[in-house]
């Protein structure tokens, strides 16, 4: 029983992480219908920008502070809010008319060119994720136990979460977001400007990705440039468990993964432990292929 | 001077030659129909005006200002709305919040109020609804809702795709009450419709379009007694 609740505690806040790179999955997905396959290599330049940001401003190690922490959390998400509306506007913006194979093999493109700019710029070797919070290990109840970095990244996700939601459903913005998604002929009939709505969602999806890649710094402290590629893919796998373009869905999914990830290392063999993911994606297209919150609205006449 | 000019518009979708050069004149005020089969032309022509598609010769004013290049968004701040053929409701949106997206681009928080309330004035079943879904409302309730929301952006020229199509008739009817209501506050309208008598019998003036081109146009009760019309789209004398 013991086991069983730590390897959930690790697989939830394992799932957050997967869950804020599906969010930025889901929305691109929603309203371009474009899987952007470089979402994952925006979190790894997460990570790194982070990484350069903290030993810029020394917020790691021994003259960490929750301020810096923070600072250095605000400018990852930022640089790579930049990051998204750059490659939206250069790659995926002049490809918009073409067909969806074509965007499609634009954004594996893009994917390669961050991967290996990144080999270039920040070098191969893996690099050790300076410190933010000086880690702690909390004990809970049935002798569970869990880092406080892992609170943080549960903690952060979920405000990050909570926040998107308001975004999304109390904003005019938000809520053009959601008409856009929906159909964009008739949202730009209101008078929405539809491509700085696309572009305000690559800028958040991508600044999701970018704290979803400082989080990860803080608890597993080995960064690298082609980190993004496997939680990449995990990722994907969530939306598309959750039902791509469902915003709750991507939480839900990302979860999901999360926590079946590390019941496979608990009970089967941390060797598995990549399968899953696959094996999930095979089961949900098999059996559900839109997904556990996909949408499926009839039109009325 | 008319309100909306249509001079010599051409439109293509890709290899097809969708508008061979229509010429319209809409006055402020007025009800246009464009009446037509499948095909001729009638919705391009409004998607045209709207600025959802491009025109590859010829020339659109509204208001003398010249809408050639502008994109769609910015002609609804111009004072033209389009309501959509398929009504086209943001379904996962609530009835309110699909009023508030028809308000987009004002910022008069007491106005767009008060144009809230005329709307459900105008459509007392969407008050009743106006926490739920739109997706969930009845192909009739979603048409109202349609053209509350185009309401909503305050426009001076309504350009309208079908309203009436899929519905019963007695919906129908309740329709073409509201298109004569919103008239009578002023509105101009121009009105695409399979539904030939109904249209001509509330327009002022009538264009009969086949493919892509305008046929004849004349004063919409011209058009209900012309012998012509009568037989290729009214169904034969009435």
């Amino acid at each position: 029983m013991q086991e069983l609740f730590q390897q959930l505690a690790n697989g939830i806040a394992w799932g957050s992480i997967y869950a804020l790179i599906a969010l930025g999955y889901t929305m691109v997905y929603g309203i371009l219908r474009l899987i952007n396959f470089a979402h994952g290599d925006v979190y790894m330049v997460g990570a790194f920008a982070a990484y350069y940001f903290a030993i810029a401003t020394g917020a790691g190690g021994a003259t960490a502070s929750l301020p810096g922490a923070l600072l250095v959390l605000l400018g990852a998400m930022v640089a790579c809010a930049l990051l998204g509306v750059l490659i939206e506007f250069l790659a995926y913006r002049p490809v918009r008319r073409s067909s969806r194979l074509t965007a499609l093999i634009t954004a594996i493109g893009v994917s390669l060119f961050l991967e290996n700019v990144g080999l270039r710029v920040f070098g191969a070797d893996p690099k050790f994720f300076p410190q933010l919070i000086p880690p702690r290990r909390i004990h809970l109840a049935g002798g569970v136990v869990v880092t406080n970095h892992q609170v943080t990244v549960v903690v952060v996700s979920i405000l990050l979460m909570v926040g998107l939601t308001l975004f999304i459903h109390r904003t005019k913005t938000g809520k053009a977001m959601r008409a856009v998604a929906f159909h964009r002929d008739a949202a730009s009939l209101m008078g929405i400007p539809v491509n700085r709505i696309i572009t305000i969602t690559f800028a958040i999806g991508s600044a999701l990705a970018a704290a979803a890649g400082v989080l990860v710094g803080l608890t597993n402290p080995k960064i690298e440039p082609l980190m993004g590629i496997m939680p990449g893919i995990k990722a994907f796998v969530a939306a598309v468990l959750g039902g791509i373009g469902s915003i709750p869905g991507a939480v839900i999914g990302g979860l999901v993964m999360g926590v079946s990830e590390y019941l496979v290392v608990g009970y089967l063999s941390s060797t598995y432990r990549d399968a899953i993911a696959f094996i999930i994606l095979i089961l949900v297209l098999l059996i559900r292929p839109a997904g556990l919150l996909g949408r499926n609205v009839a039109e009325k006449v | 001077m008319s309100l909306l000019d249509l001079e010599n518009v051409h439109v293509h979708y890709g290899a097809i030659h969708a508008l061979k050069g229509v010429t319209i004149a809409v006055d402020p005020g007025q009800i246009v129909t464009l009446v037509g089969a499948n095909g001729a032309g009638k919705s391009t022509t409004l998607r045209a005006i709207s600025g959802l598609l491009k025109c590859s010769q010829g020339s659109i004013h509204f208001q003398g200002k010249a809408l050639a290049g502008c994109p769609a968004h910015e002609i609804v701040r111009l004072g033209i709305s389009h309501v959509p053929e398929g009504r086209i409701v943001f379904a996962n949106l609530s009835v309110e919040d699909n009023l508030e997206l028809g308000a987009y681009l004002r910022r008069d928080r007491a106005g767009i109020a008060a144009d809230r309330k005329r709307v459900y004035t105008l459509f007392p079943r969407l008050e009743e609804r106006r926490r739920q879904a739109s997706g969930t409302l009845s192909g009739g309730e979603q048409q109202m809702l349609a053209i509350g929301r185009a309401l909503m952006a305050r426009p001076k020229l309504l350009l309208m795709d079908e309203p009436s199509l899929g519905l019963a008739p007695l919906l129908v009817r309740e329709i073409f009450r509201v298109i004569r209501e919103i008239r009578e506050q002023g509105m101009t309208i121009v009105l695409v419709e399979q539904n030939a008598r109904m249209a001509l019998s509330v327009a002022d003036r009538g264009y009969v379009l086949e493919t892509g081109a305008v046929r004849l146009t004349d004063r919409a009760d011209a058009l209900l007694r012309n012998p012509e019309v009568q037989a290729a789209y009214l169904g034969g004398a009435a």
